[in-house]
């Protein structure tokens, strides 16, 4: 469970998130707003890469201010931009780096990465350079780096956004058969059909938390009718 | 030390990565403190030999020899005018016993064993203070990220030729700094949330 108890973030006078208080128990939840509604902030809040200038994070119980070490173990975290996720130069390395980080033993990152390796079909590039996938590999590479860890719960802030149609399909498809609780934030609002739950963000403030389909009108609502560039 | 080519068939790669950075070190050093002429010959002979076992053609040894040729040429020729030619000679030789040899080591050892082995070699730097966890990090991401900053810079010169400001210095430089630097806090940022301790 992931408790989020009137948490704020500002810098100077400009709150980036205002008073949020959620308690999140779905496996399948989506994040939707427009640019600079406070998405991003909210994905960090939740494993500790930001902390809450008010308020506080909770994940089963562990508080983010405090136990960043757990959170992280708890909550992966996949960015909007694979390039920035990719820390090794080989696609196996890569794959392994989380799993040294925990400790795992040469034999057993072995093991695991091979098996992983042959779920997301990445097997026949695990000698190549990772910079020279391409979008959706990056991204499928990225998300395997991550799921490699084992987290209870997996944040991804816009995982499709740099991609092509088929790729975030592909990748939709993936999050979707993800047996962890994942939350999702994203501006395809098609792809949120199956979640259990959407929020809307705007401005630094929750305006609607409900089923997919009354949260995507809200938030069609909201952007036509109140249309501006920030 | 970027591997574009991995030579994993060679039966260099299964000696271990330790013994031949180790061995790189040892004939860097006894290069620089043999002064003979025939040492240099023979360990040249015996390296080209060595990655002809490895199957690393020799065209792309000769590549690697061309890209460092203006830099040995010039050592040269200041060794002839100041001293003599024979010993500019000698410092060719040197040198390319060296790129052969650092070329062998890096073609037919995977990047992660390199980095382990390194890690590895500067485990004794623990007890001055260094954290070597770090410095194998820090390798890792300067390997990896050498392509992608190379990519930023291109993709900034192609902005600005199309705004017509391709030999303006300042309108190339600045937006790959600062979107460098922005790419080196999101990596930060990714790196702390795979649980780099």
């Amino acid at each position: 469970m992931i408790k989020i108890e009137n948490v704020s973030v500002h810098f100077d006078d400009f709150y980036i998130l205002k008073n949020i208080n959620l308690i999140l128990l779905e496996k399948k939840i989506g994040i939707i707003g427009a640019n600079g509604s406070g998405k991003s902030t909210f994905a960090k809040l939740i494993n500790g890469l930001q902390i809450p200038d008010i308020g506080s994070v909770e994940v089963d119980n562990f508080n983010t201010k405090e136990n960043g070490k757990q959170i992280r173990r708890k909550v992966g975290f996949v960015f909007q931009n694979p390039d920035n996720q990719i820390v090794f130069p080989i696609v196996e390395e890569d794959i392994a780096f989380g799993l040294k980080n925990l400790n795992y033993g040469k034999v057993e990152i072995e093991k695991i990465v091979n098996a992983t390796l042959d779920y997301y079909d990445l097997s026949y590039l695990r000698q190549h350079q990772s910079h020279s996938l391409s979008g959706g590999q990056k991204q499928l590479l990225a998300i395997a780096g991550v799921v490699i860890m084992k987290p209870e719960y997996i944040v991804f802030d816009e995982p499709t956004t740099l991609l092509d149609l088929r790729n975030k399909i592909k990748i939709f498809q993936v999050i979707e058969n993800l047996t962890q609780t994942v939350i999702v934030i994203t501006h395809d609002l098609n792809l949120l059909e199956n979640f259990d739950r959407v929020i809307v963000f705007d401005q630094g403030q929750i305006v609607a938390d409900d089923v997919p389909k009354i949260a995507i009108n809200h938030y069609q609502t909201l952007m036509y009718d109140e249309p501006r560039i920030l | 030390m970027m591997n574009q080519e991995f030579y994993n068939n060679s039966i260099f790669c299964l000696i271990s990565p330790k013994l031949k950075l180790t061995t790189l070190t040892v004939l860097a050093s006894l290069s620089f403190l043999i002064s003979d002429w025939r040492f240099h010959a023979t360990s040249l002979l015996i390296v080209s030999l060595m990655c002809s076992i490895a199957g690393i053609p020799y065209r792309k040894l000769i590549k690697h020899l061309r890209s460092t040729f203006y830099l040995l040429l010039i050592i040269f020729i200041t060794h002839a005018i100041l001293d003599n030619w024979q010993d500019g000679l000698k410092i060719i030789l040197r040198f390319s016993v060296l790129i052969f040899f650092a070329m062998l080591v890096n073609l037919t050892t995977s990047i992660s064993d390199m980095i382990d082995s390194l890690t590895s070699l500067l485990r004794p730097l623990t007890c001055i203070g260094v954290n070597v966890s770090k410095v194998s990090l820090a390798l890792s991401l300067m390997i990896r990220f050498i392509p992608l900053v190379i990519s930023i810079f291109q993709e900034v010169q192609i902005a600005q030729k199309a705004r017509g400001l391709e030999n303006n210095l300042i309108a190339n430089i600045i937006p790959a700094i600062i979107k460098t630097l922005k790419m080196a806090d999101n990596i930060a940022e990714a790196i702390e949330a795979r649980c780099w301790e």
